[in-house]
């Protein structure tokens, strides 16, 4: 392959839709490489190991942030994996109210005392 | 590929700021990742209720999909709301919380403001205030779920009596004497735990006596943080519906007899069990005719773990709630709470 056609293959790779999660980071724009690595994460059952895979902070901050609050019965376990200042802030100024973890589960009556 | 290199370490401050955003419902609404959003406007929401700012607190819970999430965001309204004493717009918030709404009550409750400066020698005084403050409840909860207005009014009643004298220094029964009969049982609760805690040697014949006398009972008075007495989880089984129940603030509830006489004789039974811990104080009711001064007794003998042996299956699904509970306030390194620390 000459060097016209890596530039050819590479643009290509960068136009198209990225087909799994890694292909995410040919994404330019900030915002749309994160709805991308989104959507990939969500659909994963687990997505510790795409974390794990992750080298910028931040972004990996954000998917951690955005799944944490599809999911509010796991943002517990996620936001233990968070690594920025914004992050930890946001799980601990909302994600990490412990309710939250039992949403949609069937709940004593009057279980709770005044 | 340098082009393609230089694009993905663009700049990722716009994600930044996303995730940072949370000062106000405009800088909410430029976050265009909807996750991001919804956790600003909850935040909006939140520090808005703290500042009794409600308006901005309904906006930002207005503007969140309706869910799992917007529960949280009225719940965190409501709770900043009843924390600053606001509790007709922290219940508004708490009966659109959803699945929340117990939590957010119950913050609402802690949240009461203390006393209303009212003189519980004053009966005329005291019944006016708790009216006023009944229709202000009332008309909060105007559209709540009747069950969900039930559990309001209970824990708001039981924290407003409770205000009025647990803490005080003072147990004078007049006011619980003179409370209209809807709100009798809390008022004679509260009373019969300060005198409890005044007295200088409490037991169910000389708080009756205080009582029957009308005698102005006494003692220190404690700050609000120390206004924390031995109490229990709600121990009496949800099957026997012909018994009444109510909340007892600080935790658990107590039965309700229609009988004044047993009635008071409850009261003081729970209210002795708020600061006092030798079983003896109980062990005399524990064969009462009366199912709910008997149920009342087992259950605090058996809490400060003494010994009851009966045959009737009742009393021994009571003796064992109880003692699970114990075993389980041991675990829990709270047998059963701390008592109140020394006052000022």
């Amino acid at each position: 392959m000459g060097a016209a056609d890596s530039v050819v293959a590479l643009i290509l790779l960068a136009c198209s839709e990225p087909q799994s999660f890694e292909e995410c980071s040919t994404v330019a724009d900030a915002v749309e490489r994160s709805d991308c690595q989104y959507r990939f994460a969500n659909e994963a059952g687990d997505p510790k190991p795409l974390l794990d895979g992750m080298t910028r902070d931040l972004e990996r901050d954000v998917l951690i942030i955005r799944l944490a609050e599809s999911d509010p019965a796991r943002a517990g376990a996620l936001c233990n994996e968070v690594r920025t200042d914004s992050g930890r802030r946001r799980c601990e100024s909302v994600l990490g109210r412990p309710h939250l973890g039992t949403w949609g589960m069937e709940k004593p009556k009057h279980g709770k005392a005044p | 590929m340098i082009l393609l290199l230089l694009a993905c370490a663009q700049d990722e401050s716009a994600l930044e700021d996303m995730l940072r955003a949370g000062s106000s419902l405009e800088e909410c609404e430029e976050v265009s990742v909807g996750q991001l959003r919804t956790l600003c406007y909850v935040e909006v929401a939140g520090a808005a209720g703290s500042h009794n700012d409600d308006a901005t607190a309904n906006a930002a819970c207005a503007a969140i999909p309706d869910g799992v999430w917007r529960q949280e965001c009225h719940f965190r309204a409501g709770e900043e709301l009843g924390k600053a004493g606001q509790t007709d717009r922290a219940l508004r918030h708490c009966v659109q919380a959803g699945e929340f709404a117990p939590n957010c009550l119950t913050h609402t409750f802690w949240g009461l403001p203390l006393g209303l400066d009212l003189d519980a020698s004053n009966p005329a005084t005291v019944n006016a205030a708790m009216d006023e403050f009944l229709v202000t409840v009332d008309t909060a909860l105007l559209d709540a779920d009747p069950m969900l207005r039930m559990e309001a009014r209970d824990g708001l009643l039981s924290r407003a009596w409770f205000n009025l004298y647990v803490g005080t220094g003072q147990a004078n029964p007049v006011a619980a004497k003179g409370a209209p009969v809807d709100q009798a049982p809390y008022a004679r609760t509260a009373w019969a735990m300060e005198a409890a805690r005044v007295h200088p040697e409490p037991t169910v014949d000389a708080l009756r006596q205080a009582w029957n006398e009308d005698q102005i009972l006494t003692g220190l008075t404690q700050t609000h943080q120390a206004r924390v007495g031995q109490h229990a989880r709600p121990l009496f089984p949800h099957v026997h519906h012909d018994v009444q129940a109510i909340f007892i603030f600080g935790g658990g509830r107590r039965l309700v007899s229609p009988e004044l006489d047993l009635d008071l004789l409850i009261a003081i039974l729970e209210g002795l069990f708020y600061s006092e811990r030798s079983p003896e104080l109980w062990s005399g009711y524990i064969g009462h005719d009366d199912f709910a001064v008997r149920q009342t007794a087992i259950k605090n003998t058996v809490l400060v773990g003494g010994d009851v042996t009966t045959e009737d299956p009742l009393d021994q699904e009571i003796v064992r709630a109880a003692k699970k509970e114990r075993r389980s306030a041991i675990r829990r390194n709270r047998p059963p709470r701390p008592l109140p620390g020394p006052p000022p």
